[in-house]
């Protein structure tokens, strides 16, 4: 039998990142840990080498199917199929200046531009009454491409971020990414039927845990 | 194609492909369900956060690295860690070891044999050589979800000395599973 006088204890960073992998931390440092995740690459790395030291425990999982609609469930959240997308300005442009022009630079401009410039875009501000923060949200569908600028508004505050969420519809915010100076963009294949996008204020970084933690400051329903 | 096809339909994935979604749902959802299910030891629950797993793999399929994991590890991790955060925010239990106590031991007979096999089979040698009772408070925690708290009381001793188990018998698997 092996006691504990043959085994050395880790240090605490090696050990946070083990328990963490294990699940056994309290709320509080689960969260710094999924903090560290995203800011400290060596502690990242160190939480994807317990990751796949204990994955064999995984086989002792046993499959169960799931219910019959359950991935049409997922679907039908993910991908709306009454989504009611606004043409975007910019494409609309381009269309009106093909007839402008004439049924050969028609030809000519449709033999050289990408499909995918085609693709409807639901644009979205997101704002709050009483703020005077706008962001504007923007989506095409077709290039898979999710766009937010804050386009008025103080930029967030020192020591904070603002952090963008999609919540689909009566589901729990999935982090998508910072709102900083400048665009976010992210891939996104498609937009929830009646989810919301919200910015909240969060510490620098982001939500430590995964869920937002500050004030939601703007919101709008998108995706039909 | 590599020698990794969840792998594979996750990059898929991350360039939209909704087929690849698809086949990825029919490749791992069974094993996905049945990790949810056994962590919340609820049905409709574990169904909900299914399809939470599901919509966080297509959101996420981007920040997949396949020279850092394999795809199924990757999803088990989305999936046990979702369980674990809404198990964590459920109220606590009344009189603690109660609903403890309708958590199954998960078919032991079942678990053994998966255990036997592979991969598994090492990690399940190094648990063997551990003191039986801290073997199973790591097993406890990893497969089931239980909290430092959970196993304190399960197994009724200070909370720092389970700490300081699970500490040691993670560092043992460590060496273990290194030598």
């Amino acid at each position: 039998m092996t006691t504990d006088r043959d085994i050395p204890e880790m240090d605490d960073r090696e050990g946070l990142a083990a328990e963490y992998v294990l699940g056994t931390l309290p709320p509080a440092d689960r969260a710094r840990a999924e903090s560290m995740i995203a800011s400290d690459p060596a502690f990242a790395a160190s939480v994807a080498d317990w990751t796949a030291l204990l994955s064999p425990l995984d086989a002792a999982f046993p499959e169960v199917p799931p219910p019959p609609g359950l991935f049409e469930r997922t679907e039908a959240r993910l991908f709306p199929v009454s989504a009611r997308p606004a043409p975007a300005r910019s494409s609309l442009r381009f269309w009106l200046g093909l007839l402008a022009g004439g049924a050969l630079a028609a030809a000519v401009a449709l033999a050289v531009l990408p499909p995918v410039a085609r693709g409807p875009v639901v644009v979205a501000e997101l704002r709050a009454e009483d703020r005077p923060l706008v962001m504007r949200a923007s989506f095409d569908a077709a290039a898979g491409r999710l766009t937010v600028a804050r386009v008025a508004g103080p930029p967030a505050a020192a020591g904070r971020d603002y952090q963008l969420w999609l919540i689909p519809a009566g589901q729990a915010p999935v982090p998508i990414g910072l709102v900083r100076e400048g665009e976010l963009a992210v891939g996104l294949a498609g937009l929830p039927a009646g989810a919301t996008l919200a910015v909240s204020d969060e510490p620098l970084g982001g939500s430590p845990t995964g869920q937002p933690t500050g004030a939601v400051l703007v919101a709008a329903v998108v995706g039909g | 194609m590599s020698e990794d096809p969840v792998a594979d339909l996750i990059g898929r994935i991350a360039g939209g492909d909704r087929a690849a979604f698809r086949a990825l749902y029919d490749t791992a959802a069974a094993k996905l369900f049945g990790v949810v299910l056994r962590i919340l030891n609820d049905r409709s629950e574990a169904e909900d956060a299914l399809q939470e797993v599901m919509t966080r793999a297509w959101l996420n399929a981007r920040r997949f690295d396949a020279g850092r994991a394999r795809g199924m590890t990757w999803l088990i991790a989305i999936a046990r860690n979702h369980a674990i955060d809404r198990l964590r925010a459920r109220p606590p239990a009344a009189d603690g070891d109660e609903a403890l106590a309708v958590l199954p031991d998960a078919a032991p007979g079942a678990e053994a044999q998966a255990m036997a096999a592979g991969e598994a089979r090492r990690i399940a040698d190094c648990l063997g050589r551990l003191d039986p009772a801290r073997a199973a408070a790591l097993r406890g925690a990893y497969l089931d979800g239980l909290s430092y708290e959970d196993l304190a009381r399960r197994h009724a001793v200070p909370l720092n000395t389970m700490r300081s188990w699970l500490r040691r018998g993670l560092q043992y698997l460590k060496d273990c599973l290194g030598s």
